[in-house]
This record gives structure tokens, sequence and C-alpha cells, in this order.
């Protein structure tokens, strides 16, 4: 008999949860207000639970709930450590934007069930010990975002995108599972000495993981496929939901290895990442033509600056990292958001076809611009607050870097401004007076649209709610001090 | 704080290393023995646990081959799926190879674990070969060639050139993981299973970065993810990474079968659904001209400008 404690371990709801939600969006998907309502009453169900400090127990008739209660499963532990539970909850809050503004901005029938069935998953993967099940948890993630990219859309070469998402979290794996294989063999070596060259393997093959989890090995791999192909939002989910778990699952490996927090190789490996990440990004940002484009380049060096600010061991750069995951899902959501809408409307994202869209849907224009705005650090935007952050750390260590992110800002604003230009400027003679006539959207995407527009400026002038979430995360690490 | 309270699910950690008689006969083993107390107590439970109990026999007594027919029907395997992009051919050759792989896998974990990889491979291998066929027979509807008339009619003029690059590549690949595997030798016990899984890692990566077709890509993920397999598993051999291996690689085949299928419909953009977003008969009916206007000039690109959004290379 398997011995079951007074309590239910709180990590057993965060994984089945949302695959319940998953189940009752995917049953009520011809009601799309009532699929959305599912899957946000099961992310906020779970953020609910995780507002608690793990050493609490929450009291619910019958079945008492121990935040930080242990779940052995298959021999392995899923566990809500305190440092872990902050960055849990802004992966759901994450979450919860992005599914929220895809309300009245219909993703495919699959965005919802399949987000949830991602985000148990990912989830699973920052909870679950030892970290080698975590490799397998966003493998199954991979898999599924693959069918959440592709979604509806069928023809050849509009499968790239997916493919590479899939191939590429796949060449992810056998790095983690290698570096699991020399960490259980690095135990064993005993002497001070030769422990440092044991575990040097391990914490270059997790490095080249991380990596390629979050998109910045090989260069150009599948952000621009993804964020061209996907729709908007999807692509905004897994910058947002699947990225930022990776990057607090590395923020844990600090905490809990010595051996990779000083290593060197590591530190060089993806300074040289974040470098290289940033620097695509920034360079071709002010010349694509498309909007998709433009959203693969914000992408590119939003990652980028967060994988620099990974290298650093700062109270101040935890911050800009937490700041930046949770700003990323309001300023990307915001911009995919007004995306979805132009783009469901017109069939293109190109700049030379919406001439004269952002007269027409107004909100549309609005929300892509300040959404991409906010990742390019324009004062005012929530943005500003994370670049303003990055800026505080890298002005102390390397300002040849913080000039490079300043100005691939300035080149993804640049970008966006001829995309704005194109949007706003008088529609051609030959596509008659219906391109001029003034159009507007349901009553709810306007909502959602200027919603959000309205959360990322008002973040941006008062980010105190953010900054205090980010603050209380970085307190809950101590590799730094 | 005190002790935070525990539930355990499941217990078993580790497999007991095989503890098997020469004849087969499996005893002393956690998972047959519970077998046998299945077959005791319920009459359906037998019919399906007798042959999966044969299965797992079958298998151990297969584990016990000579090393050098299996690495030699693995090579072959995995060759004819680098050679032949066909998939009437390759999804056969793959479920020969799951296989071969399970009974690799026998020599060194418990074949009752083992005979995960087979099974889950053939469910995944029947489900790849559905959207195959269903993708076939639309491209059939279109009049274009599938994959039976390319076996029935070969196209004898084109094919030497293209499988004497493919064999070209396939022999500098094949080369390098016989280089690998004697320099960098996979640790652990089980060192015969190191090369066949450098073969399969690498024809596995040559498949990937060789074609573009959805399905022949899934099918180089699902070799590439068996030779991880097989250089994993013997390193850490417990049930548990073994089952979630299996499981990933059925997540895998679910979501390569969708690739394929969409990979196999006709260029079409999906109809712009402004309507849905708008407000107004005269907005919806805009929306309308102005998706259709968009299909309209997109069709009207030639091919190379109508892949513009999907290229592979920055503006």
């Amino acid at each position: 008999m398997m011995p079951i404690s007074a309590s239910l371990p709180a990590s057993l709801f965060v994984v089945l949860i949302p695959l319940a939600a998953a189940v009752s969006a995917y049953l009520l998907r011809r009601w799309r207000s009532l699929e959305s309502l599912a899957a946000l009453i099961g992310c906020g169900l779970v953020i609910a639970l995780l507002s608690q400090p793990a050493t609490t127990t929450i009291p619910v008739p019958g079945l008492p709930i121990e935040v930080g209660g242990r779940l052995d499963l298959l021999g392995r532990t899923l566990t809500v450590q305190e440092s872990d539970r902050l960055p849990l909850v802004v992966v759901l809050a994450s979450a919860l934007v992005v599914l929220g503004l895809s309300w009245r901005l219909p993703q495919g029938r699959l965005f919802a069930p399949l987000g949830l069935v991602i985000l148990s998953l990912v989830c699973a993967g920052i909870m679950i010990r030892p970290f080698v099940f975590a490799a397998l948890a966003f493998e199954a993630a991979a898999a599924m975002a693959a069918v959440l990219i592709q979604a509806e859309r069928m023809g050849p070469l509009s499968t790239v995108g997916a493919q590479r998402y899939l191939v590429l979290s796949s060449l992810a794996l056998p790095a983690f599972l290698g570096a699991g294989y020399v960490i259980g063999q690095a135990l064993n070596v005993t002497e001070p000495a030769l422990q440092s060259a044991a575990y040097q393997p391990a914490a270059l093959l997790l490095a080249l993981g991380f990596a390629l989890l979050a998109g910045a090995v090989p260069l150009y791999t599948w952000t621009h496929a993804v964020a061209n192909q996907a729709s908007p939002l999807v692509t905004a989910f897994l910058a947002t939901v699947v990225t930022g778990a990776v990057t607090f699952l590395f923020l844990e490996f600090k905490q809990q290895f010595d051996w990779f927090r000083g290593s060197p190789d590591v530190r060089e490996a993806i300074n040289l990442f974040g470098v290289t990440t940033l620097l695509l990004g920034g360079v071709i940002a002010w010349a694509q033509r498309s909007w998709g484009r433009i959203l693969a380049c914000c992408l590119s060096v939003d990652l980028g600056v967060v994988l620099l600010m990974l290298n650093h061991e700062t109270p101040a750069s935890v911050e800009a990292v937490a700041f930046a995951i949770a700003a990323r899902g309001l300023s990307l959501g915001v911009f995919g958001a007004g995306l979805s809408a132009l783009r469901s409307y017109t069939g293109t994202d190109d700049f030379a076809r919406l001439r004269g869209a952002g007269r027409r849907y107004p909100l549309a224009a609005l929300a892509i611009a300040l959404g991409a705005f906010s990742i390019a650090g324009l004062p005012g935007t929530v943005g500003f607050v994370v670049r303003w952050l990055n800026v505080r750390v890298l002005s102390e260590t390397d300002l040849e870097v913080m000039m490079i992110m300043l100005l691939a800002g300035v080149s993804i604003g640049w970008g966006v401004l001829r995309g704005l230009f194109s949007l706003l400027a008088e529609p051609l003679e030959e596509e008659g007076n219906a391109a001029r006539a003034p159009s507007f959207l349901s009553r709810g995407a306007s909502a959602s649209l200027l919603l959000g527009s309205v959360v990322v400026v008002m973040l941006g002038l008062a980010p105190g709610l953010l900054a205090g979430l980010a603050r209380a995360i970085a307190s809950a690490y101590t590799f730094y001090r | 704080m005190g002790c935070s309270p525990t539930l355990h699910i499941d217990a078993p950690e580790v497999v007991t290393p095989q503890v098997y008689q020469t004849d087969g006969e499996l005893v002393n083993d956690p998972l047959s023995v519970d077998l046998r107390c299945f077959n005791m107590g319920c009459a359906p439970a037998q019919s399906i646990i007798a042959p999966v109990s044969d299965l797992v026999a079958l298998l151990d007594r297969l584990s016990r081959l000579a090393t050098p027919p299996l690495l030699a029907a693995l090579t072959a395997s995995a060759l004819l799926i680098v050679l032949v992009r066909n998939w009437r051919i390759a999804l056969p050759a793959l479920i020969v190879q799951y296989v071969l792989v399970g009974i690799m896998l026998a020599r060194a974990i418990d074949p009752g674990v083992a005979l995960i990889k087979p099974l889950a491979g053939s469910l995944v291998c029947m489900a790849l070969s559905i959207a195959a066929q269903h993708a076939d027979t639309r491209r059939a509807g279109r009049g274009e060639s599938i994959a039976i008339e390319r076996i029935r009619r070969i196209a004898w003029r084109s094919v030497p050139a293209q499988v004497l690059l493919r064999a070209v590549a396939a022999a500098v690949v094949l080369t390098a993981a016989f280089g690998a595997a004697v320099r960098f030798p996979l640790p652990g016990d089980a060192r015969e299973l190191g090369l066949g899984a450098y073969i399969l890692i690498s024809c596995g990566i040559l498949l990937i970065a060789t074609t573009s077709e959805a399905l022949n890509i899934g099918v180089g993920l699902l070799v590439f993810l068996s030779g991880i397999e097989l250089a994993y598993t013997p390193l850490e051999p417990s049930i548990s990474v073994s089952v979630l291996l299996g499981f990933m690689t059925l997540l895998v085949g679910v979501a390569i079968a969708y690739l394929a299928l969409a990979d196999s419909e006709a260029l079409a953009e999906p109809e712009a659904s402004g309507g849905g977003l708008l407000r107004g008969r005269g907005a919806g009916r805009g929306a309308g001209r102005g998706a259709r206007l968009s299909l309209l000039l997109r069709q009207r690109q030639p091919r190379a400008a109508r892949s513009g959004p999907t290229a592979n290379t920055p503006e």
C-alpha cells in the first residue's frame, strides 16, 4: 500500500488544475467565453494556491493542502519550494494574461486547451527533482507546442516553425540527460581538487541545453519561423510561459549548484549566446518589412538581454530577469493581440499590404505600437522599466554590451516606426473607398486591446506591483549573497 | 517548520539487475512476479498479460543474440530510412528499428521495461502511417505523385543522383559515428550499445538536416530519440525513465503526425476570420473583401514570393 498523508501537496494541484482546465476548455470550445473562462479560472486557482507561503497549510474542508508538501511520483519528487513559488506565479500570471487576451481574439480551437497542457508541463518541469525529468517535461511541452504553433494552418512550408521548435527542443534533451549522468558520476569524486573538473562537462552541457531551449543556439532558430507562422498570441505564450519557465529553471540551477554558478565556461558561453542573440535582433530589426518579423526581432532582443542578465549574480540582475518575464507577457501579449486583430481582418502582416489599415483599426494599431515600443524600451511603457533595470546592472560591468542593448532598442523602434507609417498612411487609390471607410472591431476585441494597452502604460508609469513581485523573487534566491 | 507531509503514489525506483534463468523463464523479478499474480487472479487480464509475458520472454531470448548482427541490422534500417524517403518503406524500417532498439535495450535493462520501446514505437508508426495515408489520399486527389506510385514507377533517371548524394552523406556520417564510438565511448557497462546509439543519433540528425517534409523530419527526430534512449537508458536503468521516454516518443509521434497532415495540404491561406472580430455588416463585408483581395494577391505571386513569410532567412 502507498502511504497517503493527511494533507495533499500543492504540487499535485499545480499540475492537475491546469490539466483539468484544459479538458474543460476543450469540451467547451464551441462556447468561446466559457472556454476562456475555464482557462482563466484554472490559472487563477493555481495562482491563488501559490500566493501562500510554502510553509502554509490551506484548510480546505476534508482536503487540507500543504503548499510545500512533497509529491513522490515514480520515485521522483515534485515540490513547491519557496524559491519556486513566486516564479511559478509569474509564469501562471503570464499565461493568464495571454489567455485572457485571446478571449475575443481567437487564436485557433486548440489554443486554450493545449496552452493549459503546456502550462501544466512547464510547471511540473520547474517543480520536479531531479532536474533530468524537467528536460523530459519540457520535451513533452515542446511536442504539444508544435501542434499549437501549427494550429489549423495547412500547406507546404507552413510547418517550418513547428518543426524547428520541436527539433531544437529535442536537441536540448540529450544535453540535460548527459548532464544528469555526469553529475551523478561527479558526486562520487571526493577530492576537492578534482571536483570542479568532474563537474565541468555537466556545466557546459547544461549551458548548451538552456541556450537551445531559450532559442539562442543556433542563431536565428525557431524564434523567427514561429513568429512569422504561428498566431501572434501563440508566439507570445511560448516566449513568455515556456521560455520564462526555462529562465527560472536556470536561476534554480544557479541556486542549487555551486559548480554551475562558478563555472567560467558557462559564464562565457551564456554571455556569447546573449550578445549574439541580442545583436542579431538589433541588427536586423530596423530593416524588417512585416510585423511578424518585428515580433521575432523583439523576441530575440529580449531573450538576449535576459541571457545577459542571467550571467550576473546580483539582486538587481535577478530582479531584472523576473521583471522582464512578467513585462514580456504583457508587452508581447498586447503586441500579439493587436497583430492578431489585424491579421484576422487583412490576412497579412506585411507593411506594404497593410497600408492605411491603422486608420480603420486604430485600437489594433495602438496595441501593436505600444507592445512593440515597450519591448524597445520606450519611456512610459512597462518595457522601459525592464531596460532601466538592465542598464543599472550592465552599467556597472559592461558598458559596451549596455550600448548594444540600447541600440538594439533603437533599431526595434525604427522598425516599428516604419510599420506605423505604413499603417497610418493614406490607403492607395486603387483599393477604393472600402479601404478608407472606418471599421470597428467587436466590443470584446476592442476592450481587450484597450485594456492591454492601458495596463502596459500604467505599469510603465507605476511599476510598483511588478517591482514588488520581482524583488520578492530575487530575495528568495541566496546564490548572490 | 515541521516535517513536510508526503504523498507516495508509486514506489519503484531502480530496476534490479537481470535475474533470469538461462532458459528465459522470468523469475525473481518484481515485474514478472506481478504478472504472475495477475495471471492467477483474473481471467480477462490473463488473456492480455500472457502474450505480454511471451513477448518479454522473446525479447529476453533475442537479447542474447550476438552483437554484430544486431548492429548490422540497426545500421541497415537507419540507412534505409536515410536513403529512401518514402513512407511505405521508411515506416516499416522504423518499426524494425524500434524492435532492434528494444532487443538491444533488453541487454542492459529488464526486458519487461525494454518492451516499452518497441510497443511505443509501433504505435507511433501506426499513427504516422495513418497520417501519411491520409496525406497521400489528398495528394492523389490533386493529381500529385504519391508514395505507392513512386515505388511502382521508379524514376530511374533521377533516383541515382538523389540516392548517391544521400549515400555519400550517410557514409560520411556513419564513419563519423564509428569514429566517435571509438574515441568517445559512452560510459556504462553496455558499451556495445554506444555504437548503435551514435549511428542512430547521427542518421537522425542527417535526416533532419537534409529534408524539408514534416514526415521525414519527424522520422529523423524519432530515430534521433531512439539513439538518445539507447545511449541513456543503460546509464539510468529505472522504470520511470523508460516509461517517460516511451511516453515522450508517443507525444512526439502525435505531433509529427499532425504536422505531416498539415504539410500535405495544398497551399491555401486560411480565410480571414475578421468577421468574428468585427462589428456591423458593412465591416464584415469589408473584411471579406479585404481577405479575398489579400488571398488573390498572394495567389498571383510566384511560389518563391508566396513563401516569403515562411522563408528561412531574415530580410
